[in-house]
């Protein structure tokens, strides 16, 4: 027999505490704090929303970044929060499968891309040369993060057998930021990373883009979760997300 | 080293007294026995029987016991003659060298990484070492430097305490009996030094086999190839599998309170004056 319901209590407790409303927000309209759970790929044009919808509506926005797996996890444990926006909306999938999504809609779309440090030491030119041994490869881990998952998704599309690239693999990371920080530090070859990451990285490395043939798209979806405490709420920040004012957080990333 | 036998004269006061040290006693080893039988009450049986069959776990257990091990041997042959010289003589910049000894054991582990990974991808001497074979990044031995980085200060620190409390007459008694400076260092100091220096190799051993937050920058976190015990503890609550986390970390716990009672009792005698 376990305490389930005592423990879960126990580990609860720090983040049921402050979901209250905070103070006045100039109109009057007390502040309601929302949780939303945010792959850490996506903080650039998160934290654009977040002052987006600050700016707009009696709202503060607390925030959870990481790898879109682990975020999942977490809403399995916890089942408490707002918003939920992962790195593939086939996490969004599986939250709705689980009931855990009250609606949803989607914002942008972003591709894989090879990244590489500046002058690619290993001469890399496309997939096929990442699976061998002499590129030192980073690759986000698929337990944990979106990029993960979608970069195996490439090479099992591509006909390149997960099993033979696991083994020229260096380094797994648990977000695509920390693949983007390797190639920064010049300690790996080459990793596979969203297009946006690396835009964003752009001053340490080269991107070598992979033909739209071969590549996926994945699509970044906000969700609604339906253990909102604030429902009416959570659907009006959706719509504006969704709206071309919210799109703007996405330009240029 | 005898321990000392409390006062024998009795009276009010003096049991009085007795309570309430081994109220403090009993207040935080009970603490300690509810916390962990929390762990042992949430863990069920198909999180044990992953931690014991799957092989990646295994492997995790293996790497944290030797590696950790070889980071305790690497620290003592620096602690024996850094905590010797430290204590014995005063040369300039003594203080200097006192202070930058003490700057691990201050310093988030996490630095103790980034800083490893920056050195060997980012500097002449780092990618040199690195070219010659003998790599670091993302190698077991990494963990090795990465640990002896950040637990070696406790061995510094408790050794040269522990020279620091033998008379250095002793050794001049040996040297005018006829010893060399190696002979008085090796059969006068270093034998009275022994349960400090077997205080800071446990507490060395403890640190190394403890962390992991610079292991997943510089070495990341592989399974079944860097991946240390702690960091499964890690990675497996991230991932939502909290009876596993918590099955590995009693895992953890057994392995290390049972390293730790081992030493005790072969050695014999209580360790810490």
């Amino acid at each position: 027999m376990r305490p389930s319901a005592f423990l879960r209590g126990v580990l609860l407790a720090p983040l049921l505490l402050p979901a209250c409303g905070k103070g006045p927000s100039g109109s009057g309209a007390p502040r309601r704090e929302l949780v939303f759970y945010c792959g850490a790929g996506l903080r650039d044009p998160a934290e654009k929303l977040i002052s987006f919808f600050e700016s707009r509506f009696p709202v503060r926005i607390r925030t959870d970044y990481a790898g879109s797996e682990v975020l999942l996890s977490r809403l399995k444990l916890h089942r408490e929060g707002d918003l939920f926006m992962p790195g593939d909306a086939r996490y969004v999938d599986q939250a709705r499968k689980a009931g855990f999504v009250a609606d949803r809609k989607s914002l942008h779309k972003w591709r894989l891309v090879i990244f590489v440090p500046k002058g690619n030491p290993a001469g890399v030119k496309d997939l096929e040369d990442l699976a061998t041994e002499k590129v030192r490869l980073g690759l986000g881990d698929p337990r944990a993060c979106a990029v993960g998952k979608a970069a195996r998704r490439l090479f099992e599309k591509n006909g390149i057998p997960w099993e033979k690239v696991k083994k020229g693999v260096d380094f797994l990371s648990l977000t695509v930021n920390e693949l983007a920080l390797q190639v920064q530090a010049g300690s790996l070859d080459a990793v596979i990373v969203w297009d946006a990451t690396a835009r964003q990285f752009a001053r340490w490395g080269e991107t070598i883009a992979i033909p739209p043939e071969k590549n996926l798209v994945s699509t970044v979806d906000l969700a609604v979760l339906s253990f909102s405490k604030f429902p009416g709420l959570a659907r009006k920040l959706l719509r504006a997300a969704a709206s071309p004012e919210g799109k703007a957080a996405f330009e240029g990333f | 080293m005898e321990r000392h036998e409390a006062p024998a004269v009795g009276g009010l006061e003096s049991r009085f007294f007795t309570a309430t040290i081994f109220l403090f006693l009993f207040l935080f080893l009970g603490a300690g026995v509810l916390l962990l039988s929390a762990d042992v009450l949430y863990v069920d049986m198909p999180a044990v029987k992953t931690v014991f069959s799957d092989p990646n776990i295994l492997h995790a257990l293996w790497l944290s016991l030797w590696t950790s091990t070889a980071a305790v041997a690497i620290s003592l042959l620096f602690a024996l003659p850094m905590g010797y010289a430290l204590s014995r003589y005063s040369f300039p910049g003594r203080i200097l060298a006192d202070t930058m000894v003490d700057l691990p054991i201050v310093f988030p582990p996490l630095v103790a990484g980034l800083t490893l990974l920056v050195f060997f991808s980012q500097t002449a001497l780092g990618r040199w070492i690195e070219s010659t074979g003998l790599t670091f990044v993302f190698q077991p031995r990494g963990i090795v430097l990465c640990q002896v980085l950040v637990s070696a200060s406790y061995a510094i620190r408790t050794v040269k305490a522990a020279f620091d409390e033998i008379d250095p007459r002793l050794e001049k008694v040996a040297l005018t009996l006829g010893s060399g400076r190696w002979g008085a260092f090796f059969r006068v100091a270093l034998p009275l030094a022994r349960n400090g220096i077997l205080a800071g190799g446990i507490l060395t051993w403890a640190r190394a086999f403890g962390i992991f937050g610079p292991l997943m920058i510089f070495v990341g976190s592989f399974r079944g190839r860097t991946e240390v015990l702690p960091t499964t503890v890690f990675l497996e609550q991230s991932i939502g599998h909290l009876e596993v986390a918590l099955a590995v970390s009693l895992l953890l716990i057994a392995v290390a309170g049972g390293a730790l009672l081992a030493i005790r009792l072969l050695t014999g005698k209580a360790l810490f004056r």
